[in-house]
């Protein structure tokens, strides 16, 4: 028996042996060099051992042979990858399972995980009567990694790499050596390791281990995992934090993946895509799920060819290489207080419905449900009873946003409100980021390393950077969710996508199917097209609109007008009375003015040039833009009404809120103007209940679209409102 | 002109505050003969306007040894740092960096060190082309080699920052770049040191050179350099790295690399990012 162990490394040590001849390969140390050797001699590793040598991480392929007795026996073969070949071995004598084969080895996660992949593929198409034996499953490997390596070579080409240096090894162990199937280990005696005693214990390169013991660190990892989306790195950065001192057993985490505890993926994944010639390697980062912005290298760590992640490269290096480890949570917190809810403010008549119809949806069939808030509405109130609904049934509510500041301004208000509640604040330099807790405040990026996690994910502001049209972070926010969980996204402009998905007509029936639903979207289409009065559902089982702010008061509505040739008299220091003549009207009537530029390069042209034609106000207008520094400073003083006239680019368009402000867009016909930001500015204006009113102009200079849409969203907002009102909405 | 973000503050690239910008500064970085070449590497940059005019341009007068600024103002003399002439000639290696080592590079150096950012690399090869322009294209440098990882830690990361620093100057420059030292002691990290002297002990004898130990990176033959007969300037080597902080780093690498029997005659030259 101690001859199969033997072998591989007799095999590994020749391989590494060429690679030192051939010299395509770097290789490590003198010292590290006798240090294989030493193994090879006392013959006392496991496989798994390789990775304390400082080597490349080694993943071993495997087949294991399920056999059923019987006068029509059908062998049945399964592909397995592994890090710890010992642990498998014992974990498959432990379930009494047939043999096991072994194919090969990698240092690329990602290319052992696409040859079982094809070769699980192939054997599907091929099964039928015939034998599936080990030569054939070695056959099988050897073909599909030229074929990656035919097409790696291909799209490094098409890359302008040139030639790559390395491509893909997989490295086929002890067919040569026995035809009688060399390299397959029987059910009997497996393990080398195996102490006399017949305990069971294995030896792993971080000690000996019993089955039991082996169990038991596998449940200490588990917890530390739960719920989780890690690469590697990050997982020994957690293990570090939580159990410093402990050292971190690969073969624990080996064990999880058998017991299906932990999905082990690559960070990249290489698939083969059917091209019109030849098939077409396409990498994709399986953290985010990024396709274009994928690096092809030559890595070093895994020395071979190697893709990199450039999308989510902030949080870490997502590589073919690295293992990322997900694991689902599905446990219940108990909360012994109820209610869980301590909150004493009233809402409106409107804002109760919106609020009962979200916490009705928690408990329904449908997985998404959308909140259409105007901006001023009280959004953050909005969702106190469906977060108190899923928590008091022991769920997880993770509330993701975009932004961290506005992580840190929901956080102190939501602790105040279930103040027994763990609640965590989550965010790129937060200190709370590996602790565990049933309420979760994220940035819509942290939100990537969660896996199954959460019974509720509410995402906030939908619309805003980075969310729109970010089509990773939908990715995330499904993935963070548990496999019933409900999404709840909250928006003043959500984009058309979400429009289109969850706004359901309201002649649809509530129980529509997904084929009536459509039915009824093209009726509105076509209704829209002749210019058949349109109306907004006020809600379905999918969604609900909140059209007027908490004091009851329509929106303001923006006024456009066409100002020719703005820039050049704007340069030329000539009179703009278009502009200038509301500017004196609001200052004059003590309101504060935002005024929206669309270039930082604008701000401060315009300030100078309202200074000078507003000679009176000229030391009260200032100016901000993202890369200004003193902007935290300006915003406070604008606050303050020291300032009354802040020139600024989109940066300001939501969060800022000025009571008595009017709001002034010049240049709304440029492209970084669209629909929702638009409604954002506008929602600056008429925020508080003693001044609901004020002017929104939308200086442009040709007719575009944007200005137009969003005026027509408000104006439908305030029908919608006012039919609310009258009780004519349902 | 890329349509991408500003790669440190996140504003828009673009506008035309930002050509004035970069007219003002390629005039000021080199005379008339190489203004073109650096005005378009600049305007490369993935930096907004106000982001380029934060770049801590190293400035004359400078050490002619380690390419430090000075603040005696020797103009138009051989000057030489306090640092350098404490130094026995041989053991001078001439040195040049584009920008000042201060917070703006620190943070990004070490963003750059630990995720190996692609947007970064070109910032880095940008700025690095910019000294070359400056300092080095009459000075016939044929090769290009870079400072090495511990094959330890560069497993550990995956990839060598320098190398793809020196690969990306390479390509542009149309030199060929050969890895030529292997990095033997894993010397410990820089913030772990303490003191001048203690660093440039552990520094003795802490590379090799890569062929004598096998390294296969080191697959294509060294090329021999030597001045060519009726030439007046010897040929050189241009060492990269990102940092120059004490020399000693460079001046080890340059003692192991004149034992190469085939550059035994080159001149060594080195490149950095920052200077400190
Ligand atoms: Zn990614
Ligand atoms: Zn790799
Ligand atoms: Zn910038
Ligand atoms: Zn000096």
């Amino acid at each position: 028996m101690l001859s199969f162990f033997i072998c591989p490394l007799n095999k590994l040590f020749k391989r590494y042996g060429n690679f030192l001849a051939e010299g395509s390969v770097f290789f490590q140390t003198e010292r590290e060099r006798e240090k294989i050797g030493g193994v090879t001699l006392s013959g006392m590793s496991a496989l798994g051992s390789l990775h304390s040598l400082d080597t490349t991480r080694e993943y071993i392929m495997y087949g294991k042979e399920t056999e059923q007795t019987g006068q029509t026996a059908q062998r049945g073969i399964h592909l397995y990858i592994t890090s710890c070949f010992s642990v498998d071995q014992l974990f498959w004598r432990e379930q009494g399972a047939g043999r096991l084969i072994v194919l090969g080895s990698s240092p690329s996660l990602a290319l052992v995980f696409a040859l079982k992949e094809r070769m699980e593929m192939r054997l599907a198409e091929g099964r039928g009567g015939n034998r599936v034996d080990s030569r054939i499953l070695h056959r099988l490997a050897e073909e599909q990694t030229m074929l990656y390596n035919k097409s790696v070579q291909q799209l490094a080409r098409e890359k302008d790499m040139g030639k790559l240096p390395f491509a893909f090894t997989f490295n086929p162990w002890s067919l040569s050596d026995d035809i009688h199937g060399l390299g397959v280990a029987d059910q009997a005696g497996g393990i080398a390791q195996t102490d006399d005693s017949d305990e069971g214990m294995v030896k792993l390169e971080d000690g000996h281990y019993s089955f039991r013991e082996l169990e038991q660190e596998a449940g200490r990892m588990h917890e530390l995992l739960m719920g989780r989306s890690l690469l590697w790195e990050e997982v020994e950065f957690l293990h570090q934090q939580k159990r410093a001192g402990e050292h971190l057993s690969e073969a624990a985490v080996q064990w999880l993946v058998l017991k299906g505890a932990v999905l082990r993926l690559p960070g990249v994944s290489l698939t083969l895509r059917k091209g019109l010639l030849s098939r077409k390697l396409v990498p994709v980062c399986l953290r985010c799920g990024e396709m274009e912005q994928i690096k092809l290298t030559v890595c070093h760590s895994c020395r071979q060819a190697c893709a990199y992640c450039t999308a989510c490269l902030q949080m870490g290096r997502a590589k073919c290489c690295t293992p990322l480890l997900c694991s689902a949570d599905h446990s219940l917190s108990v909360h012994h207080r109820q209610p869980l809810l301590q909150w004493t403010g009233q809402y409106s008549p409107a804002q109760a419905e919106v609020a009962s119809r979200a916490r009705g949806f928690v408990n329904g069939d449908e997985t998404a449900f959308l909140i259409w808030a105007v901006c001023g509405a009280g959004k953050t109130e909005l969702i106190f009873p469906v977060v108190e609904e899923v928590l008091s049934q022991g769920g997880k509510v993770c509330i993701a946003t975009p932004r961290k500041d506005v992580v840190l301004e929901l956080a102190p208000r939501l602790t105040r409100v279930f103040p027994d509640v763990t609640t965590l604040t989550i965010h790129g330099s937060s200190t709370e980021k590996w602790e565990q807790g049933e309420l979760v405040i994220a940035t819509t990026h942290q939100v990537m390393r969660f896996y199954r996690r959460f019974a509720l994910v509410i995402v906030d502001e939908v619309d805003a950077f980075p969310f729109h049209n970010n089509h990773s972070l939908y990715r995330a926010v499904d993935r963070a969710v548990s496999e019933q969980g409900k999404i709840l996204y909250l928006s003043a402009t959500p984009p058309k996508y979400l429009r289109d998905k969850l706004v359901r007509p309201h002649h649809a029936p509530p129980s529509a199917t997904a084929g009536q639903n459509r039915l009824c979207r093209l009726w509105c289409r076509i209704s829209r097209l002749f210019k058949i009065k349109q109306e907004l559902p006020h809600a379905s089982a999918t969604h609900v609109i909140l059209p007027s702010r908490y004091h009851g008061h329509p929106l303001p509505v923006p006024k456009t007008v066409i100002v020719q040739g703005w820039k050049n008299k704007l340069k030329s220091n000539q009179p703009l009375p278009q502009v200038i003549q509301p500017l004196e009207d609001s200052l004059e009537q003590e309101r504060q003015v935002f005024f929206f530029v669309p270039r930082i390069g604008d701000v401060d042209t315009v300030i100078a040039y309202l200074r000078y034609h507003l000679p009176r106000y000229a030391e009260r207008i200032e100016g901000v833009h993202a890369a200004d520094q003193g902007r935290e400073e300006k915003v406070l003083r604008f606050r303050q009404r020291e300032i009354v006239l802040l020139v600024t680019t989109t940066i300001l368009e939501r969060g800022v809120t000025i009571p008595r402000s009017d709001c002034i867009v010049l240049g709304a016909d440029a492209g970084i103007f669209d629909e929702a930001s638009l409604v954002q500015i506008a929602g600056r204006v008429g925020r508080s209940a003693n001044s609901p009113g004020g002017t929104i102009l939308f200086l442009m200079e040709h007719r575009v679209q944007a200005p137009y849409q969003a005026i027509a969203q408000i104006k439908q907002m305030n029908q919608l409102a006012s039919r609310i009102q009258r009780g004519v909405a349902e | 002109m890329s349509r991408q973000p500003c790669l440190t503050c996140g504003q828009s690239i673009g506008g035309h505050a930002r050509t004035g910008v970069i007219r003002q500064l390629a005039a000021m970085l080199v005379r008339t003969n190489h203004y073109p070449k650096v005005y378009s590497l600049l305007n490369q940059l993935p930096l907004c306007a106000t982001c380029i005019s934060r770049i801590p341009f190293l400035h004359d007068p400078w050490c002619m040894v380690c390419g430090r600024h000075m603040l005696v103002n020797s103009r138009g003399t051989q000057a030489i740092c306090g640092d350098c002439s404490g130094f026995p000639e041989q053991l001078q290696i001439t040195n040049r960096s584009t920008i000042r080592y201060d917070d703006w590079a620190k943070n990004l150096i070490g963003v750059y060190k630990y995720r190996g950012d692609e947007r970064l690399m070109q910032l880095f090869s940008t700025l690095l082309l910019i000294a070359w322009y400056r300092h080095y294209d009459q000075q016939g440098i044929e090769l290009i080699t870079y400072v090495p990882l511990h094959d330890q830690r560069l497993r550990e990361r995956g990839f060598n920052q320098t190398e793809l620093l020196a690969e990306a100057v390479g390509r542009k420059l149309g030199l060929p770049v050969r890895k030529l030292l292997t990095r033997q002691k894993n010397t410990t990290k820089l913030s772990q040191q303490t003191g001048k002297q203690s660093r440039m002990v552990s520094m003795n004898d802490a590379f090799l050179p890569a062929h004598a130990t096998g390294d296969p990176a080191t697959y294509d033959e060294v090329p021999r350099i030597s001045a060519a007969p009726g030439k007046a300037t010897v040929p050189a080597i241009m060492l990269i790295d990102d940092i120059y902080t004490t020399g000693a780093t460079i001046r080890s690498c340059a003692q192991t690399l004149r034992k190469i029997p085939a550059l035994r005659e080159a001149r060594i030259l080195s490149l950095t990012v920052c200077r400190s």
